[in-house]
């Protein structure tokens, strides 16, 4: 049972993460990082 | 913060004067220097002028002359200290402490990187505060502002690495950035690079910054080609010539560098002797522009102070939209115009019917770098030059040309699948032993099949290809470095032009093979705009390094020896389609773009070992990162879905799968992809492919980690996902071509939409997804019936 929950909270974990990339890629697209970190570098222009 | 800024009553103490020439002179001599304190006494009505209060007397300044001046009030200091210590102690710690902020900030130099494109910015911008931005031997790498720090003698330098331009007129958006950028900024500092093997056209933007009164420091960057040629050149006299300070510089090496340093402190210091203000004669035009001069100055202190009045003079005289516009609200303005009108007049009558006043200034400026070159710099050859010749002749040959460029193309697909082929190989054999040692020490249990079956079967399944991504990058980037991307953009030229488009729109398409985010920014050096959309637009069906280990893995699973020129053949079919739609969108639009193609071909030169490895360190890490990020993360949700509602008694493997979220998930999409002879498992992962297309990748591994039918053997469940994937017999030859087309051509992922969105608007992000969604499905429906009929 303990071991089902650990992995019902490592999964929430993990999807809270997947949105946070979500929402950063729609607010703040890469501006011009040459590729450098196209996954939300919240690159200013 | 800014004089302009400070409320009625405030007081602050002086930190710097912005600017330069005679405005930062006369607002020195008036007693604003370090140190002294400022009190705002009233504001004007309209808010300007602004009556101050400085070393006992009263003084007005307009706020476009207060706003030239950096101050820093008490509280601001407080602020900061309370930042760097838990309590501010007694007022004369105060005081001291306030000093020594002054001190500090007065040591904040401001410097930009200025240059004509491929000039070597990026590197001497890396070289000097240690990035790893990209860098290539073309022009339009930089697309946008860096910014970097550096700490060097007790002074710290904030510089900014801006976009080449070889000018600083108002046509092309680059020019626009940089000149947006010295006059919002006001650096203190510019740092003009020149490339040492082509100072006739790179000392132009030198005369430019010289018409706009910069502190300006040259570094004649790339100095060892000119010396390796045998070429001579006596820079300090060319330097006392045109008044500025002038080194020799090697990026590469991180030669001069220290030196540059060195003079951009004296510059801002203003005890750099070989800094002078001159000005270029700009012959038959010099006494309209005195004229104007006169009239100006007369009225400087409402002039914007960005630049010194005669630089107004000249850009008025020239018709510079930018420069009318910034001033055209200021009162005197119509009867400037008088006076422009009056002498524009009076110099068409001596001006050669072929000529303009702007042809003028720039057939002057060319005359005074030509005469000081004359006296300076003496040819005796160029070796590299010659060499490039040759090599030009071969890959830019109006017939050969297109074959080298497919047969390169061709080489760099087939060595990334093939060589990439045994490093793949040891990874997938070090993701299997992994997988076992946690099979045997961990209790079984949920978390147990988590971690291998989630963990290591999704991320070990995407991690395996980091070699194949290396070498992709390698070819890439040597083609970049070594100068062939320009002459590939120089030979498709032609072609672009048959598909609508403009030859610069090549560089971002073949950036897109890398990563299509920043290829979407890049599109911002094309001038038109209905190109720089459409390349936008068709960017995404340039498969993007994400895809890559798709094909690689199912190529090398279903189609052995042909993979390579297989995955030739996909890369092929983009391009194709992305041809296709840019006609289409080009007869929507309308308008053909004529803009001139002034791609520069730079000399060939040898990639350094530095920014190779450079490159492929900054590939290797963004790789892992997103490894240990996102895909991770996502493998441990579809594992999840995968794994829930619990498998019930007497219900079989495969019936549990099915029955699994994911697996109603996939059943849910199944419909759609079914006519494409894709199975749910397929379809769920081309749906997780969105937000990332690696996603797509971990998802197929976490689905074929099992043995799901249950009549597997024990020496086959511990296989590779290449064994995995056969024996399941989900797959046909005509099903994974399908697939591969589909993958190749359906909705570029979400940072993509995003760059999109943010560059051209979200209709067109939403274009974008429909459009590619759609040619996607069909061409992927095509393949499936057509290969099931071969």
């Amino acid at each position: 049972m303990i071991e089902v929950v650990a992995v019902i909270v490592i999964t929430l974990v993990a999807l809270a993460f997947i949105a946070r990339y979500v929402y950063r890629q729609l607010t703040n697209p890469c501006r011009g990082c040459s590729g450098k970190s196209c996954d939300g570098c919240h690159h200013k222009r | 913060m800014r004089l302009s800024e400070l409320k009625t009553g405030q007081t602050a103490t002086v930190v710097k004067v912005l600017g330069h020439g005679g405005f930062r002179r006369r607002i020195m001599e008036m007693g604003f220097v370090r140190g002294s304190a400022v009190t705002v006494v009233l504001n004007a009505p309209l808010r300007d002028p602004i009556e101050y209060q400085i070393l006992g007397y009263n003084i007005s300044l307009r706020r476009s002359e207060a706003q030239m001046i950096v101050v820093i009030t008490e509280a601001e200091a407080i602020e900061r200290l309370k930042a760097q210590t838990a309590e501010v102690k007694s007022e004369i710690d105060l005081e001291h402490e306030v000093e020594s902020i002054i001190t500090k900030r007065k040591r904040h130099i401001n410097v930009a990187l200025i240059g004509n494109p491929n000039s070597g910015k990026t590197s001497l911008f890396n070289r000097i505060v240690g990035a790893h931005e990209h860098v290539g031997n073309y022009s339009g790498v930089t697309v946008d502002a860096k910014a970097g720090k550096y700490h060097y003698r007790d002074y710290e330098f904030h510089i900014t690495d801006l976009p080449g331009t070889y000018a600083l007129s108002a046509y092309s958006p680059e020019e626009r950035y940089v000149r947006k950028h010295l006059i919002d900024s006001t650096p203190d500092v510019i740092l003009n690079v020149v490339c040492s093997s082509n100072l006739q056209r790179n000392l132009y933007l030198t005369t430019e910054l010289i018409d706009m009164s910069q502190n300006v420091v040259v570094a004649l960057n790339m100095y060892d080609e000119l010396e390796n040629s045998g070429d001579t050149l006596d820079y300090a006299l060319l330097g006392r010539l045109m008044g500025v300070p002038m080194i020799p510089v090697v990026s590469r090496t991180g030669r001069g560098v220290e030196e540059v340093l060195d003079t951009i402190i004296s510059v801002y210091e203003d005890s750099e002797p070989r800094s002078r203000h001159i000005h270029i004669n700009q012959g038959i035009v010099e006494q309209s522009v005195v004229e104007l001069n006169t009239v100006l100055k007369a009225s400087r202190e409402v002039l914007p102070k960005a630049f010194p009045p005669r630089y107004y003079a000249m850009k008025l005289l020239e018709g510079d939209s930018e420069v009318v516009g910034m001033l055209k609200d200021l009162p005197q303005f119509n009867s400037w115009m008088e006076v422009v009108r009056r002498e524009q007049e009076h110099l068409a009558s001596d001006l050669d019917s072929s000529e303009d006043i702007e042809t003028t200034f720039a057939n002057q400026k060319y005359g005074f770098i030509s005469g000081a070159l004359r006296e300076t710099y003496h040819r005796q050859g160029d070796n590299r030059r010659d060499m490039s010749y040759y090599i030009d002749e071969i890959v830019t040959h109006k017939i050969w040309g297109y074959p080298i460029f497919l047969l390169i193309m061709w080489a760099m697909f087939y060595c990334t699948f093939s060589l990439g082929a045994y490093p793949q190989h040891w990874l997938e054999m070090a993701v299997s032993l992994l997988a076992d040692g946690l099979n045997a020490i961990l209790p079984s249990g949920v978390v147990k099949d988590l971690i291998v079956d989630g963990v290591v079967g999704g991320v070990g399944s995407v991690i395996v290809f980091l070699p194949n991504i290396v070498i992709l990058y390698l070819f890439i980037s040597f083609m970049e470095d070594s100068g062939y991307l320009a002459r590939a953009a120089f030979i498709m030229d032609k072609l672009m032009h048959k598909m609508g488009l403009h030859g610069k729109s090549f560089i971002p398409l073949v950036m897109g093979f890398g990563c299509n985010v920043p290829a979407v920014m890049a599109t911002r050096t094309i001038e038109s705009r209905s190109s720089r959309l459409i390349t936008a637009l068709i960017i995404p069906f340039m498969s993007c390094s994400a895809r890559l280990p798709i094909y690689i893995l199912f190529l090398g699973v279903f189609f052995g020896a042909g993979s390579g020129t297989l995955l030739f053949a996909l890369y092929l079919l983009g391009i194709l389609v992305a041809m296709v739609t840019a006609r289409i969108m080009r007869r929507i639009k309308g308008n053909e773009d004529e803009t001139p193609f002034v791609m520069e071909l730079p000399p060939y030169r040898v990639p350094t070992l530095r920014a190779t490895l450079s490159h492929m360190w900054e590939k290797c890490a963004q790789y892992l990162r997103k490894m240990g990020g996102l895909i991770l993360a996502a493998s441990i949700v579809v594992w999840f879905l995968t794994y829930f509602p619990l498998q019930s008694e007497g219900q079989s493997k495969q019936e549990h799968y099915e029955n699994s979220y994911i697996g109603r998930i996939g059943k849910a999409c199944e419909p759609v992809f079914r006519p494409l002879g894709m199975n749910w498992k397929s379809s769920v992962a081309v749906v997780t492919g969105i937000p990332a297309k690696e996603i797509m990748l971990s998802t197929i591994g976490v689905l074929y980690t099992d043995n799901q039918a249950g009549e597997l053997s024990e020496a086959e469940v511990d296989s590779t996902l290449h064994q995995r994937l056969v024996s399941s017999g989900d797959f046909s030859r005509a099903s994974v071509l399908a697939l591969l087309v589909f993958t190749l051509l359906y909705f570029p992922c979400l940072a993509t939409l995003a760059a999109i969105s943010a560059e051209y608007g979200k209709r067109w992000a939403l274009a974008s997804v429909v459009y590619s969604s759609v040619v996607a499905w069909v061409l992927a429906f095509l393949t499936y019936n057509i290969a099931k009929l071969l």
